[in-house]
């Protein structure tokens, strides 16, 4: 690929509303699905990239992730630096509602970002851990499809499973 | 429909870490959720993941070892069979067996053969409602594992075949042998019983013998109430004097079904054990053709280690509390000591001359309890003999033992050697000889100071001999021929502690 003299080179992207973000070559680079996409058309990379699965606002917030995971990887590592990235994904989630979270996971998954799958991932699991099986229901938003019959079976089978789960808040 | 983000597209990869980090628990949980969801919970390769982490199978298999159809049937099965205990306690159960176990595969695998399978839930049971206690819980899911080890000749005969396959191990000194098993539930009771008939023991008494040695009286018991493990002195039979086994202050919640981090004496033990098993601190000796695990420890700081001129000393001691005697101030506590020596392949070196034997002498000996010196005594030979050392040969290995006052103390010394050239005779060969003469005339015929011997000397011992007898006057011989001068060899100081963990 040939190198701008000064600039640092730009990909275009355009979301699933439309919107067109330019971001700088590192960080598209991040994007697995892209740098595949680049690396078998080396000369497509003036084009724009449409990216129909994902939102704008996904896409901002995975733009500003991948930005400031390449600011701590390039600088030296250390344990304070490790706890820097720790503090970081903690708030990265932590203001997030499951909605919005569920919207990353599926934006990361298609993207293919290792690392930011398998933190939102890890997310995900801390807030089911321990909860109650009504709870997980409502997380992921799906209908119980069993007969009462069938989850007690389920139930009945598995004892050791139901111990010690937290009370629903609400 | 909703303006939620199904399930169905938050994808299977996604799905799969989210239960995988999860945990066993909460997978099945989720599995309650919906029958889509059902389905990806019953991947096996979560399950898989679930069997190695909480219990480092690899293929599936139940707790007898029975393969199982799927790891998600195993992880049931295992669940199932230990569904009245605490899961993270019986992680750690199997986790101190399974140390043990890889550790006897390769080094000592006529002892892991030993081990029995599993007790029941029945079999404890028994054991509970004969000998009227209740096991700590720690010790019932030990025996869920494995009930003792198999011994072959269960009789009471003088001569035990294969009684040098204690898990425990142990040592010998003179004539006191000891190597110590693991019992399973049916001697448990057996010996118990015993005890409590023989050394007066209350019948509601809360002992139980859980480990003994094959040849001399040493017997382990456990106190139900408490979780703690004791060792039998000397004065067993007469006071039912023991010595605990484990630091008190580690032992937790052994009834506690509900308790957090239960640990008893018999748990704490063995996993002490199979850390010092791992790390190589102890190890299979070999005496005459008999492999057993010895409990001289092989590394420092317990074990030191010099070499002067060539020759090679390795010492350590082993606390002896089944020859202990709380109630005697100036014996107190017996330790027992193992020396090795050898001589170095590069042979004896002195004075930029090299030799290729050496010859023990003479011996020095200072033993301190605490700081101060008990005893310092110079003696010909060790435990009667001369060892001849050549280069690259196996360690020459003797043991004796010392009484001590204080549980803490130390033995250091040296031994004089004299060197050797090439070839020559072997001078217990020769002592021997003489021996066999002074036996037939039963006179004292010559005091024989070791060295190298040609044959040329042999006869002109002979010589001496008969002679001796002919004028019936002793006669000293000098069968030393040193080739170089008697030089000392240090037995660096090695600790005698009475340790926080008897075995």
């Amino acid at each position: 690929m040939s190198m701008a003299a000064v600039e640092t080179k730009k990909i275009t992207l355009r979301t699933a509303d439309n919107h067109e973000f330019e971001v700088e070559e590192a960080i598209a680079m991040e994007f697995s699905t892209i740098k595949t996409f680049f690396d078998e058309n080396p000369d497509a990379s003036e084009d724009t990239i449409p990216l129909p699965n994902v939102t704008s606002k996904c896409l901002s917030a995975i733009i500003e992730y991948c930005k400031s995971h390449l600011a701590f990887r390039a600088r030296e590592t250390s344990s304070s630096i490790d706890e820097q990235v720790r503090t970081y994904d903690e708030e990265f989630v932590k203001a997030r509602d499951n909605e919005s979270l569920k919207e990353l996971i599926l934006a990361a998954n298609y993207l293919n970002i290792k690392a930011l799958l398998d933190m939102l991932n890890q997310a995900v699991a801390d807030r089911i851990k321990n909860k109650s099986v009504e709870y997980v229901r409502r997380f992921f938003g799906l209908e119980n499809d069993y007969t009462p019959e069938e989850e007690a079976a389920i139930r009945a089978e598995n004892e050791w499973a139901f111990e010690g789960v937290d009370p629903d808040d609400d | 429909m909703e303006r939620e983000v199904g399930l169905d597209q938050l994808g299977d990869l996604a799905l799969h870490i989210i239960l995988s980090k999860l945990g066993p628990e909460d997978t099945v949980r989720v599995s309650c959720v919906s029958r889509r969801l059902r389905l990806s919970t019953s991947e096996d390769s979560l399950w898989a993941l679930f069997c190695f982490q909480d219990l480092q199978l690899s293929t599936p298999q139940d707790h007898q070892g029975n393969p199982a159809s799927s790891f998600k049937a195993a992880y049931q099965l295992w669940r199932e069979a230990f569904a009245m205990y605490p899961w993270p306690l019986v992680k750690r159960v199997k986790r101190c067996w399974d140390k043990l176990k890889n550790w006897l595969s390769n080094d000592f695998p006529e002892v892991e053969a030993t081990l029995r399978s599993g007790a029941s839930e029945s079999d404890i049971q028994q054991l509970e409602t004969r000998l009227k206690v209740k096991l700590p819980l720690p010790t019932r899911l030990l025996y869920r594992f494995h009930d003792g080890q198999e011994r072959t000749d269960e009789g009471h005969s003088s001569t035990w075949l294969g009684s040098s396959l204690g898990i425990i191990g142990g040592y010998s000194f003179y004539n006191h042998l000891v190597n110590v098993y693991l019992l399973p539930i049916s001697q448990v009771i057996e010996g118990t019983r015993m005890v409590i008939r023989h050394l007066g023991f209350s019948s509601r008494s809360k002992y139980i013998v859980v480990a003994a040695s094959a040849y001399r009286p040493k017997k382990f018991f456990l106190n139900c109430t408490n979780g703690q493990l004791y060792v039998g002195t000397s004065n067993l039979p007469t006071d039912g004097e023991m010595i605990q086994c484990v630091p008190n202050a580690l032992i937790r919640s052994v009834h506690d079904l509900h308790g957090d981090q239960q640990q008893d004496a018999m748990l704490l033990w063995l996993e002490e054990h199979g850390r010092r098993l791992e790390n190589g601190i102890i190890k299979v000796c070999e005496e005459g053709n008999v492999r057993s695990i010895s409990l001289f420890p092989e590394v420092p700081p317990l074990c030191s280690t010099a070499v002067t001129n060539g020759v090679q000393v390795r010492a350590s001691a082993a606390f002896v509390p089944e020859l202990a005697n709380l109630q005697d101030s100036a014996e107190k506590y017996l330790f027992a000591y193992s020396i090795r020596m050898s001589l170095l392949p590069g042979g004896c070196i002195i004075d930029g001359m090299t030799f290729s034997s050496c010859q023990l002498n003479w011996r020095h000996w200072i033993i301190r309890a605490n700081e101060a010196i008990i005893s310092d005594v110079n003696g010909e030979a060790v435990i009667g003999q001369f060892p001849l050392l050549h280069p690259g040969e196996d360690e020459f290995v003797y043991e004796s033992c010392t009484p001590l006052s204080s549980s803490s103390g130390s033995v250091e010394g040296s031994f004089t050697f004299v060197p050797g050239s090439n070839g020559g005779h072997r001078c217990d060969e020769i002592v021997n000889l003489v021996c066999g003469i002074q036996a037939k005339t039963k006179r004292k015929v010559c005091r024989v100071v070791p060295g190298e011997v040609t044959s040329d000397r042999q006869l002109e011992l002979a010589r001496y001999a008969l002679e001796s007898i002919a004028t019936k006057r002793p006669v000293i011989v000098r069968l030393a021929d040193p080739k170089g001068r008697p030089f000392d060899v240090q037995v660096a100081r090695f600790p005698l502690q009475k340790p926080d963990y008897v075995f």
